[in-house]
C-alpha cells in the first residue's frame, strides 16, 4: 500500500498520478460509507464523486496535524450525503434549511436504470441499519464499520465527544430493539429475578 | 450483592465510554453476577455482529465501474482562481519583471474556460493573447498576431530564402515597438498525441534589437498549456544568417491543439522556412521551459527599508528606471525604498516587490499597509498587493491608483489569500516619468471583512443598512459546509450608493450554500401587505444566486418562503415578492444565497407597504436552469424592438457601457453599442449576447453573420458564436481570434460559420468588445447553410504550407 501521507504530498505538489492514486486507493471506501449512509446506489456514487473530487480539489484544505486523511475523507463523505438526505426531507424550520433541502433548485430524481440496479437481498442488519435516523446511522457506521475512535466520530459529525459517545451507545440500543426483540424479553426477565 | 446493572451501564461498557472507576465498579459486579454477563456477552455478540454484517454487506457491493477519476479529472487540471479572469490580463503588467518573461506569461497564461458561455467567449483568444491581426496575411495558414501586430508586417519573400522559391518573414514597420508580433499558425493535435513532437525551422534574422525565437505551445482540452517553448532562454538577436532551430515539447494524450509560429519582440526583420514537424524518440530531450517564477522569502522582512533593498526585488520592463534606497527620504526611520525614471519619456514600467510565501496566510485575509509618497503628475503610480497561485497564476489582486503629491499616502487593501495560493506578493509600481518611495509596510491578518457566523446573528428590531452603506450591521453570513464561501461588504461594486453585500466561493466546487441575511421582528408588518424587494448581480456562477425571503413563527416553524434564482454573470437584477405577512408571523429573513462558485452580490434592499391592488407573489419557486430552457431562435436581431435590447443579455461589466443608438444604424432606426468607458485597457471584456437552444440545429451547419462598426478599438472586437453542451462544456467556438476586428472601420459584414454537434445544446451568439474603444452591432442574422459553406473554425486539421511555397 502506498504510503497516502506521500502521495499527498505529491499531488499537493501537482503530481497527477498522485491525485490517480489517491483516488484508486480511497474510492471504494467512500463509496461504501456514502452507500451506507444514503443506501441508494446512484446517490451513493454521486456523493463519492462529491467526496472525492471535493477532497483532491481541495487538498491544501486538508491538516495532518488536525486529523488523519481518512477522517478528513470521512468528514467530506458524511457532509456529502447529509446534503443530500437534508434535501429529501420535508419538515423545515429554518431558511437555512429550507434552502439547504433544494427547494430552490430542481432536484432531478435518481434515473430508472438506476433504480432497476438496486439489491432486494440484504442481511437483518442492514435493514435495521436502514430504518435509523441519519445521525444515528452515521455513528454506526463510523464507528463499526469504518472503526473510528469516539474523537473521530466527534469531529466527523461535528459534535462534542461525549454526545458522541451518547450517540454510539442510543444507535446500538435502537439496532438492537430492532435485530433481537425476543431474546432482549428474555434477558430483561431473567435480569428482574 | 447489589442490584443488576442497567442496560445503559452494560451498553457503556461494552462501547468502552466509562471512565476507570466506573468500570471497576461495573468490573466488581460484573464478576460474581452470572445474569449480567449473560447479558453483557448478549451485547457482545450483536456488537461482533454488526460488525461483521455491516463489513460483509458493504464488501459485497458492486462499487460501480462509472466512479472514475476520468470523471473528475478536467476539474483537477490546474485551475484558476475564482476570480482570474478579471485580473487576466494585469498580470502582465505587474509580474513581469522582463520583457522574455512578459512573452512567457501571455502565451502561457490562459484562463481556464469558466462554466459559463459568455465566459467561454474569450478562452480560445486568450489563449494566445493575440490581439489584433493585421491584413498581411499572405501565405496559406498563417496569421499575423501578438501584443503589437499593429507594428508588424509578414510575407514571402523570393529573394531571401534557405530553400525553394519563397520564405516567410516577419518585420517590424515602426522605429521602435513595445510589444512582439508574431506569425504563428494553429492546428489539431490528433495526429501527434502521446507523442514527442520536433518542430524545427530555418531562421535568419536581421538587426533585431531585442529578441526573436520560434516558438510551440500544446494546449488542453479546457485551453490549459500542456506545454510551450518560444526560446525565451536562447533567444535570436542582432544579424544571423540562416540556422536551425528547434522546438521539442511533448503532446500528452490529452491534447487538443498545437500553436507554433515565429515571434520578434521589438524591432527587426526575421525569415523563416522549412519548417519540418516530425515525431521524435523519447531519448531526444525537450525544450520545455521551466516556469520562471520569483522564489518567495519565508516571511515578511525589512519593511521599513532600514536594511537596503533585502528581500525586495526590483523589476523592470526596460532600462529607464532605476531602483535604490533613499537615505534622504523615509516615512520613519532613516531610509524608504525608491524608484526613479531615468529619462523623460521613459518606456515600459518597473516595480519594487516583496514576494512571501503563502503558507501561513492561505485561507486568511491579510490587511496590506503601505505608506507611498508619489511624484509624477502625468503618470501612472500604483500600489499593487497580489496573491500567486501555481503556474504563476494570479489569484487575488488589488490595485490602487496613487496620486501626485507632496505627502506620504496610506494605502491599504485586505488581500483574500486563496489555499492554493503559494506566493503573495506587494508593492509600488511606477509607469511613466517620475519617482515613487515606499516605506513601512505592514501585513496583518484580519476578519473584519468576514460577517459574523449563524450563532452570533441578531434579530433586528427594524430593517437596517439595507443599502450595505454603513458596512455589514444587521447582517450576518452562514456557511453550510466546512468554510466554503465567504460574505461581506464589497466596497468595489455598488448598485446604489459605494458598496454592496457579496457572498464568495473560496474553494473549487462547494457544495454547500452561502448565505448572508438579515432577520428582523415582524411587529411591524403582521396583516399588512409587505413587498420586499432588492437588487442582484452575479458573475461566474456554476450554481445559482437566490434572492431569498422567508417567515417564521414563534416555534421556528416557516409559515412563509419564496426564492428567485439567477444563473450565470448578469447586471443588477430585481426581484421582489409581494405577501400579506401572517398574524402569526414572528421574524422576517431575507437575503441572498450563493450556491456552488462564484460571486453574487445583493443591494438595496426595500421593505414597503403595498396597497391591496399590488397581486402578492405565488409561492411558486424559479428553479435555477440546470437544463438549458430558451427560446429557439434568437430575436431582435436589427434591434429594431422595445424595449432597448430586448433579447440581448450584457455582463454588466461597469467598465463598459451597452445600449441602443437611434442615430448610429446600418439599417432601421437603431443598432446596439457597446463602448468602453475605461481610460487605460484593463483588459476586461463586455459582451452583447443571446442564448438559443440548440434543438432545431443540430448536425447543421450554422451561419452567423452581423454588421459590425468600430471606433478607435484598441484590443480587440468581434463577433463570436459557441456551442455548449447540456452540461455547459464548450464544443465549438469562433470568436475571430485570427481576424478581429480593430482600429475605426465603417459598418462591414463578418461572418462565422460553425458545425453544431448532436450533443450541442445551447447556442450562444453575440458581440465581444476588449479594451477600450466602440464598437456598433446592427442586422444580425444566424441560418442553416449548405455544407458546401467552408466553416471558419480557426483550428486547420494539419498545419499548412510550411514552406512558403503556397502563396496568395
Amino acid at each position: 500500500m502506498p504510503d497516502i501521507d506521500i502521495l499527498i504530498q505529491r499531488w499537493r505538489a501537482g503530481e497527477q498520478r498522485a491525485a490517480e492514486a489517491l483516488y484508486q486507493q480511497f474510492r471504494e471506501q467512500v463509496y461504501r460509507l456514502a452507500y451506507g449512509l444514503l443506501g441508494e446506489p446512484a446517490d451513493a456514487e454521486e456523493a463519492a464523486q462529491d467526496a472525492l473530487s471535493y477532497a483532491l480539489l481541495n487538498i491544501r484544505r486538508f491538516d495532518p496535524n488536525r486529523s488523519s486523511f481518512t477522517t478528513w475523507l470521512h468528514t467530506i463523505t458524511v457532509s456529502r450525503c447529509r446534503n443530500r438526505y437534508r434535501r429529501k426531507r420535508s419538515n423545515s424550520v429554518s431558511l437555512f434549511t429550507w434552502l439547504e433541502e433544494g427547494h430552490d433548485i430542481v432536484d432531478p430524481s435518481a434515473a430508472p436504470e438506476h433504480l432497476a440496479r438496486r439489491r432486494e437481498i440484504h442481511g437483518e442488519v442492514w435493514k435495521a441499519l436502514r430504518a435509523l435516523k441519519p445521525p444515528l446511522r452515521e455513528v454506526i457506521l463510523l464507528r463499526y464499520w469504518a472503526g473510528h475512535t469516539y474523537q473521530e466520530i466527534a469531529n466527523i459529525v461535528g459534535c462534542p465527544l461525549p454526545t458522541a459517545q451518547s450517540r454510539v451507545r442510543l444507535a446500538f440500543d435502537q439496532l438492537r430493539t430492532r435485530l433481537a426483540p425476543d431474546d432482549l424479553a428474555t434477558l430483561e426477565e431473567e435480569q428482574a429475578l | 450483592m447489589n442490584a443488576h446493572l442497567t442496560h445503559q451501564e452494560l451498553n457503556a461498557y461494552i462501547h468502552q465510554t466509562l471512565n476507570d472507576a466506573q468500570r471497576e465498579t461495573l468490573d466488581a459486579h460484573l464478576i460474581n453476577c452470572p445474569i449480567c454477563r449473560a447479558h453483557l456477552s448478549e451485547l457482545d455478540v450483536l456488537q461482533q455482529r454488526v460488525r461483521r454484517e455491516l463489513a460483509a454487506e458493504l464488501k459485497a457491493l458492486n462499487v460501480p465501474l462509472s466512479l472514475t477519476l476520468e470523471a473528475i479529472a478536467p476539474q483537477l487540471k490546474q485551475r484558476r482562481a475564482l476570480v482570474f479572469r478579471r485580473f487576466a490580463m494585469r498580470l502582465t503588467a505587474a509580474v513581469a519583471a522582463t520583457a522574455a518573461i512578459v512573452i512567457l506569461v501571455m502565451l502561457v497564461n490562459n484562463p481556464q474556460p469558466s462554466p459559463t458561455s459568455i465566459a467561454s467567449v474569450l478562452t480560445v483568444n486568450q489563449a494566445a493573447n493575440f490581439s489584433t491581426l493585421g491584413a498581411n496575411t499572405f501565405a496559406d495558414g498563417w496569421f499575423l498576431a501578438g501584443t503589437a501586430p499593429q507594428n508588424y508586417e509578414t510575407g514571402t519573400d523570393q529573394v531571401v530564402t534557405h530553400d525553394g522559391k519563397s520564405s516567410g518573414y516577419l518585420s517590424s514597420t515602426v522605429p521602435s515597438s513595445e510589444g512582439f508580433g508574431t506569425w504563428m499558425q494553429m492546428f489539431k493535435a490528433d495526429d501527434y498525441r502521446g507523442k514527442r513532437l520536433r518542430l524545427s525551422a530555418y531562421v535568419k534574422a536581421e538587426n533585431v534589437i531585442d529578441w526573436a525565437g520560434l516558438w510551440m505551445r500544446i494546449d488542453g482540452p479546457e485551453n490549459e498549456v500542456l506545454g510551450f517553448d518560444n526560446m525565451q532562454n536562447r533567444p535570436i538577436g542582432g544579424t544571423v544568417d540562416w540556422q536551425q532551430v528547434v522546438i521539442i515539447l511533448d503532446v500528452p494524450q490529452n491534447s487538443v491543439d498545437i500553436a507554433f509560429g515565429i515571434l520578434l519582440q521589438g524591432v527587426g526583420r526575421v525569415w523563416i522556412d522549412n519548417v519540418q514537424f516530425e515525431v521524435v524518440g523519447q531519448d531526444v530531450s525537450t525544450t520545455q521551459l521551466k516556469e520562471d517564477t520569483t522564489p518567495p522569502i519565508p516571511q515578511p522582512i525589512n519593511l521599513g527599508f532600514e536594511a537596503g533593498l533585502n528581500g525586495w526585488i526590483p523589476e523592470s520592463t526596460s532600462q529607464d528606471y532605476v531602483t535604490d534606497i533613499d537615505q534622504t527620504v523615509a516615512h520613519s526611520g532613516q531610509a524608504s525604498g525608491h524608484i526613479q525614471s531615468q529619462q523623460a519619456d521613459p518606456a515600459g514600467m518597473a516595480a519594487l516587490s516583496q514576494y512571501v510565501k503563502a503558507a501561513e496566510y492561505r485561507g486568511k485575509r491579510v490587511r496590506i499597509t503601505e505608506y507611498i509618497k508619489f511624484d509624477g503628475a502625468s503618470t501612472d503610480a500604483r500600489f499593487e498587493v497580489y496573491a500567486f497561485g501555481p503556474h504563476n497564476t494570479t489569484l487575488q489582486f488589488d490595485s490602487q491608483p496613487l496620486y501626485s503629491t507632496a505627502q506620504w499616502q496610506k494605502r491599504d487593501t485586505v488581500l483574500y489569500v486563496p489555499e492554493n495560493s503559494d506566493r503573495i506578493a506587494y508593492g509600488v509600481v511606477l509607469e511613466g516619468q517620475g519617482q515613487v518611495w515606499i516605506d513601512d509596510v505592514q501585513i496583518e491578518m484580519v476578519d473584519s471583512q468576514v460577517l459574523p457566523a449563524p450563532a452570533d446573528r441578531s434579530v433586528e428590531q427594524q430593517p437596517t443598512n439595507l443599502d450595505f452603506e454603513t458596512g455589514s450591521a444587521g447582517w450576518s453570513t452562514a456557511d453550510s459546509d466546512m468554510q466554503e464561501y465567504v460574505s461581506g461588504i464589497d466596497p468595489t461594486v455598488a448598485h446604489l450608493g459605494q458598496a454592496s453585500g457579496s457572498i464568495e466561493s473560496l474553494v473549487p466546487k462547494p457544495g454547500g450554500l452561502g448565505l448572508l441575511r438579515q432577520t428582523v421582528k415582524a411587529d411591524d408588518y403582521r396583516d399588512k401587505r409587505v413587498r420586499v424587494s432588492g437588487y442582484v448581480r452575479a458573475d461566474r456562477l456554476d450554481g445559482g444566486a437566490s434572492f431569498l425571503l422567508t417567515i417564521s413563527g414563534q416555534q421556528d416553524q416557516m409559515i412563509y418562503a419564496n426564492s428567485r434564482s439567477i444563473g450565470g454573470p448578469t447586471n443588477w437584477q430585481w426581484f421582489g415578492f409581494v405577501l400579506n405577512v401572517p398574524a402569526n408571523s414572528d421574524r422576517i429573513e431575507y437575503g441572498l444565497a450563493l450556491r456552488g462558485e462564484g460571486q453574487a452580490w445583493i443591494d438595496d434592499v426595500r421593505i414597503e407597504f403595498v396597497g391591496d391592488d399590488i397581486e402578492t407573489s405565488s409561492f411558486e419557486t424559479s428553479p435555477i436552469q440546470r437544463a438549458f430552457v430558451g427560446p429557439s431562435q434568437p430575436d431582435n436581431l436589427d434591434f429594431e424592438s422595445s424595449p432597448d435590447l430586448q433579447s440581448w443579455f450584457n455582463s454588466g461589466n461597469a467598465d463598459y457601457e451597452a445600449g441602443i443608438d437611434h442615430n448610429v444604424f446600418r439599417t432601421g432606426n437603431s443598432s446596439a453599442y457597446l463602448k468602453s468607458k475605461q481610460t487605460i485597457n484593463t483588459g476586461s471584456y463586455e459582451v452583447l449576447s443571446q442564448f438559443v437552444g440548440a434543438n432545431g440545429y443540430r448536425g447543421k451547419r450554422l451561419r452567423l453573420s452581423g454588421y459590425i462598426k468600430g471606433n478607435q478599438v484598441e484590443g480587440w472586437a468581434c463577433l463570436w458564436l459557441n456551442i455548449a453542451s447540456s452540461s455547459n462544456q464548450l464544443l465549438g467556438l469562433d470568436n475571430m481570434q485570427n481576424r478581429p476586428i480593430t482600429g475605426t472601420r465603417d459598418w462591414q459584414k463578418y461572418e462565422i460559420v460553425l458545425d453544431i454537434p448532436e450533443d450541442g445544446a445551447t447556442i450562444g451568439l453575440g458581440v465581444l468588445l476588449q479594451g477600450k474603444g466602440e464598437i456598433w452591432l446592427d442586422d444580425v442574422n444566424l441560418e442553416v447553410v449548405g455544407q458546401d459553406i467552408p466553416t471558419t473554425n480557426p483550428y486547420q486539421p494539419q498545419p499548412l504550407n510550411l514552406d512558403f511555397e503556397n502563396s496568395n
